[in-house]
């Protein structure tokens, strides 16, 4: 019986079929390691180095949980100072690459195009090597092992890629737009808070999470601009408390890890609406 | 007067109007553009432009912290160094740099689209799959690069567990366990590009998804009309369509992967031997393990020029593609 | 026209930095405040100890500590950015080679004169713990804890291979029939030995022991600083040969880093290893059943590095936790009485260095009578009369860590399958160019 025979019903059920079947192959990758991450959290340390491997945990212990909340200098300060510097981050970047990004979209003057390059181009230079240099720059500025020195080095890791995708969701819309609210006599300004960001919101939205993750993310700068332990963020926090000298500590890592990742997921599935029409908009036309 | 030196995208520009706005006016024109771009520039100075520059000033000095006070002036001499002698393993790490990337890039590519392609299908629970697969992405970075590490063991690892608990009708690909991190590295590289891959898709995944839902419906059914099958649907209307997407999508995820550092730090540290060893990792030991701050600033201006020319075609790319529309 | 809008626009953000730089309240000034930068405090297990000693000397002092905890594996990397930033801790926590990547750099003060005012500072101690801390005759780094790898192994793999307990191997010959013998009686999942094969500068502290057993002196220095470098001499192209065999014949993991060795141990699946005495307090941590001193005792021995004949002396690396002082800190004396707080104050011995694992600088004090009993068995009492005395300091020096990476690069080279002779010469012409650049 060949594949034309099939009635067409039955040809879209079996289309159905290897559907959810793909699905489901994608998914054990995409879930399989958030699993073990859980898993490992429940295990004792002793069973987390155990050969073979338990899938589920002979022994549940909340442990890696328990310990958490009453680590006050530790795990609830890093997490506490994630917000803080990247909500700050977030929140400065959007309001600087929206005006940047209004700028290189609208108006042409001389060095626009190269300023567009040089802005590109900022993305690829590996920071590592800036580290020293930036170091004794915020020693000079007083800057070290304060909230601002990570809120401004992370602005500008994330202001390139920002300014770049604001420009993209500038030029999605059309001038006419503005051109009417200026008539009427508003100002450039004006034109664009109360015309241009309203319609590109969706794209704000989407390089506010991505500035965010960048904040969340970062390691290296995280752990050189401050040195106090209750300057910490959670990277370099987590690498501080869990990784140690003489041993890892995997399942208090990995329960810490859940508890962190849970607010972020919160907020990218509040957002995700936005986030998906935001990225579209300003990439495919950027 | 003020609409004269404004320029929209769609007119000409008129590049001789600039000037200060006449009394009475509101700010206008390319100061007022300036006046836009300061803060973010004056950040990018401060914090980015001053230090590379001065990065790049290093690349000419023979600064070695352990021996600080022997820093002058030494000409190309780390370039002709770090280009022609191979002790210094600039190549090796240039080559696993492009290597990882592309690697990388496209195999998350071909799952974050499989992924899309799915997800766009009318099917249960749409949105909770939606959500739950762009976990991989917000799971903090070097609790990721540790997962891997730990799940990669040779010893304890669930990765070895699964492999050699495959049995086919008594046929066992992976008989024993699979030492990850050393051997020649070849496992080593696979285990670095599995564990950048399951960060990457989700973003993937998330840009192709909205950029299928970008396409007009009545593409497909016209294509169906002409009895185009799935495959010719997707090859003639899915692809094109999202030609530019694609094209952006892949290019960011290439610079980001060229410039991976947490996920081989945690794993390999650019081992077994040299077999992953990227240039980020490279330039980072050079610099603050072997102390030598002139060697990393001459490599990364290096890098940042070949980096450099690649933008140049990333900018053309984007070029060509706007020509398109 | 263009240029004075730029100039106009940089002026516009410069008052807006300085604005910003105004509101900056953080950074007050305090009367004195001293930094101390350590993993110590780092690490959750000794965290509220360490922090309670260093309340109690701030108070002692009328001073602030500025308390820097820095994760293990970057230590060096934040004291080198600190110390070229003009920002350096007063006082660091250090080991291996950090004294004189740091030293050599100038970034730290000579100790000698402190040292010396101390009535038999260096007499009441370890040998080899003040060398290295010492480049070029100057003490740079005073001892903290004394943590060298002794040869540890699992009674209860012993017996279960058929092999008598009490009697670890003293030879290299014997241990490799024993390892033969493990091999054969054990599990595929339990291994003879465990080496660290990891890229890290510690994975050598952990080789050179086996380098020198097997008679191999790839690198010397004459104490000023020359270093006389061979790494093709016949017992380094032996041991390097003896660790290819080792993974060939897997009596040991293909690729495994020490701290994951270390808890394959507490789990039964390595039977030889050598490992510092804080690794009692890592089973404590990991294994329920060996929470105990008592019961670590019960379930494994330590003893020296195997020697290659017998006569031979064993030989360990002095690897040791050293602190160390900034050349810029500004009250030296201040810094000092830290340094000695540090190492002599009954609360962070008690509170912090007992607990840790290593033994205490001052050697008697690992006798007297307020300390004595907590090294009172027989593993403690092993590393402190056979393994300590045969430590040995490693080539350290400025160049060293560079010329580590090439060697670790080698190492696991020759693990996965590289030719021994042919990777050693082209190591020992790498580590060359290190040394004559």
């Amino acid at each position: 019986m060949s594949v034309h025979a099939l009635t067409p019903r039955t040809r879209k059920r079996i289309g159905r079929f290897f559907l959810y079947v793909a699905l489901a192959i994608l998914m054990v990758y995409a879930f399989f390691p958030t699993f073990w991450l859980i898993s490992t959290s429940l295990k004792p340390q002793l069973e987390a180095f155990q050969n073979p491997p338990t899938w589920i945990p002979h022994t549940i212990t909340f442990h890696s949980y328990r310990i958490l909340p009453e680590d006050h200098a530790g795990f609830v300060q890093y997490l506490k100072n994630s917000f803080i510097v990247g909500i700050a981050t977030t929140v400065i970047t959007l309001i600087a690459a929206a005006h940047a990004g209004y700028a290189l979209s609208r108006f042409r003057f001389r060095g626009a195009r190269s300023l567009v390059l040089l802005i590109l181009a900022t993305q690829m230079f590996p920071y590592v090597t800036i580290l020293i240099s930036l170091y004794t720059l915020f020693r000079q500025l007083h800057l070290l092992n304060t909230y601002q020195a990570l809120i401004l080095a992370f602005t500008a890791f994330s202001l390139p890629f920002s300014i770049w995708m604001m420009k993209g969701f500038c030029d999605t819309v059309p001038a006419d737009l503005e051109e009417a609210a200026r008539v009427d006599g508003a100002s450039r300004l004006r034109a664009l808070y109360d015309v241009l960001l309203p319609v590109i919101a969706p794209g704000v939205v989407a390089i506010g999470l991505f500035t965010f993750l960048t904040a969340w993310n970062e390691l290296l700068f995280a752990l050189t601009l401050t040195s106090s332990p209750n300057m910490r963020t959670i990277p370099p926090g987590f690498v501080l408390t869990y990784i140690g000298e003489f041993q890892d500590r995997w399942p208090d890592m990995m329960a810490a890890s859940v508890v962190v990742s849970i607010p972020v997921i919160i907020l990218f599935t509040i957002f995700q609406r936005q986030l998906v029409r935001g990225l579209t908009a300003g990439a495919v036309k950027g | 007067m003020a609409e004269q030196t404004t320029s929209y995208q769609d007119e000409p520009a008129t590049r001789s109007r600039f000037g200060m706005p006449a009394p009475g006016q509101a700010l206008e024109g390319p100061l007022l553009a300036w006046i836009l771009l300061a803060p973010a520039l004056l950040l990018l100075i401060v914090v980015i432009f001053y230090p590379v520059a001065h990065t790049i000033w290093l690349s000419f000095h023979s600064l070695n912290l352990s021996e600080p006070l022997n820093n002058h002036w030494i000409g190309w001499r780390n370039y002709k160094n770090i280009l022609t002698n191979p002790v210094f393993g600039f190549w090796n790490a240039v080559r696993f740099s492009i290597l990882f990337s592309v690697a990388v890039t496209v195999i998350s590519f071909v799952i974050g689209f499989a992924f899309a392609l799915i997800l766009n299908e009318r099917i249960r629970f749409q949105t909770l799959w939606r959500g739950l697969a762009l976990i991989p992405w917000v799971i903090p970075y070097v609790v990721v690069a540790y997962l891997f590490f730990y799940m990669f063991n040779s010893q304890y690892g669930i990765v070895n567990d699964v492999l050699t608990s495959i049995n086919l009708f008594g046929w066992r690909p992976v008989p024993h366990p699979l030492g990850w991190y050393g051997g020649t590295g070849t496992l080593a590289r696979v285990a670095v590009i599995t564990a950048a891959i399951w960060n990457r898709f989700p973003f993937f995944t998330l840009m192709l998804l909205a950029g299928l839902q970008t396409l007009p419906q009545d593409l497909f059914d016209a294509a169906k009309v002409d009895g185009a099958g799935a495959f010719a649907r997707f090859k003639l209307v899915t692809l094109p369509g999202l030609r530019g997407i694609i094209a952006v999508v892949t290019t960011l995820s290439l610079i980001w992967s060229l410039n991976e550092f947490a996920i081989i730090w945690a794993m390999t540290n650019g081992g077994p031997g040299v077999a992953t060893d990227n240039m980020v990792i490279h330039i980072y030991r050079a610099a603050f393990i072997e102390q030598g701050i002139s060697r990393a600033a001459t490599m990364s201006t290096v890098w940042l020029l070949m980096l450099l020319v690649f933008t140049y075609f990333y900018v053309r790319i984007m070029e060509g593609k706007a020509g398109v529309e | 026209m263009s240029r004075r809008a730029f100039t106009r626009a940089v002026g516009l953000g410069l008052a807006a930095a300085g604005t910003a730089g105004a509101l900056d309240l953080t950074s007050v000034a305090a009367a004195e405040s001293i930094s101390f930068a350590n993993w110590a405090s780092a690490e959750t297990a000794t965290k509220a100890n360490i922090d309670k000693a260093l309340a109690a000397f701030a108070k002692a002092n009328s001073v602030t500590i500025n308390n820097i905890a820095i994760p293990f594996d970057q230590v060096l990397q934040q004291l080198t950015t600190m110390t070229n930033g003009g920002n350096p801790p007063d006082v660091m926590q250090l080991s291996g080679n950090w004294p004189y990547a740091l030293g050599g750099a100038g970034a730290l003060a000579p100790l000698d004169k402190f040292a010396d005012s101390v009535p038999d500072y260096r007499k009441d101690a370890f040998p080899n713990s003040f060398e290295v801390g010492t480049y070029k005759g100057v003490l740079y780094a005073v001892p903290w804890t004394i943590t060298p790898h002794g040869f540890w192994s699992a009674k209860d793999l012993m017996t279960q291979a058929g092999l008598d307990p009490a009697k670890p191997p003293t030879t290299i010959d014997e241990l490799n029939s024993q390892m033969d013998t493990l091999r054969a009686k054990l599990p595929a999942d339990a291994y003879p030995i465990g080496i660290d094969i990891s890229k890290t500068e510690y994975a050598l502290v952990g080789f050179w022991p086996w380098i020198w057993t097997f008679g191999g002196n790839p690198m010397v220095d004459d104490g000023k600083g020359n270093v006389t470098i061979n790494w093709a001499d016949d017992g380094t192209v032996a041991a390097f040969q003896w660790l290819q065999d080792l993974v060939k014949k897997k009596l040991t993991p293909p690729d495994q880093a020490i701290k994951a060795e270390r808890e394959l141990m507490a789990n039964g699946k390595i039977a030889f290893k050598l490992d510092g005495p804080y690794l009692s307090g890592i089973f404590a941590n990991t294994n329920p059943k060996l929470s105990t001193k008592a019961a670590v005792n019960e379930h494994f021995e330590v003893t020296t590095t195997p020697v290659l004949k017998a006569g031979n002396k064993p030989v360990t690396a002095a690897d040791i936790h050293n602190l160390g002082m900034s050349s810029q800190a500004k009250d030296k004396d201040l810094a000092w009485k830290l340094i000695r707080f540090l190492t002599t104050n009954a609360e962070v011995i008690k509170t912090f260095l007992i607990p840790q694992g290593g033994m205490l600088p001052i050697k008697s004090y690992n006798s007297n009578a307020a300390y004595g009993p907590s090294y009172a068995d027989k593993i403690d009492q092993a590393f402190i009369n056979d393994v300590i005395p045969t430590m040995r300091p490693p080539a350290y020096g400025p160049r060293y860590s560079t010329a580590a990476t090439f060697i670790v690069t080698a190492l696991q080279e020759i693990a996965g399958g590289a030719d021994v002779k042919s990777r050693l010469k082209q190591l020992n012409d790498a580590v060359k160019t290190v040394y004559s650049s």
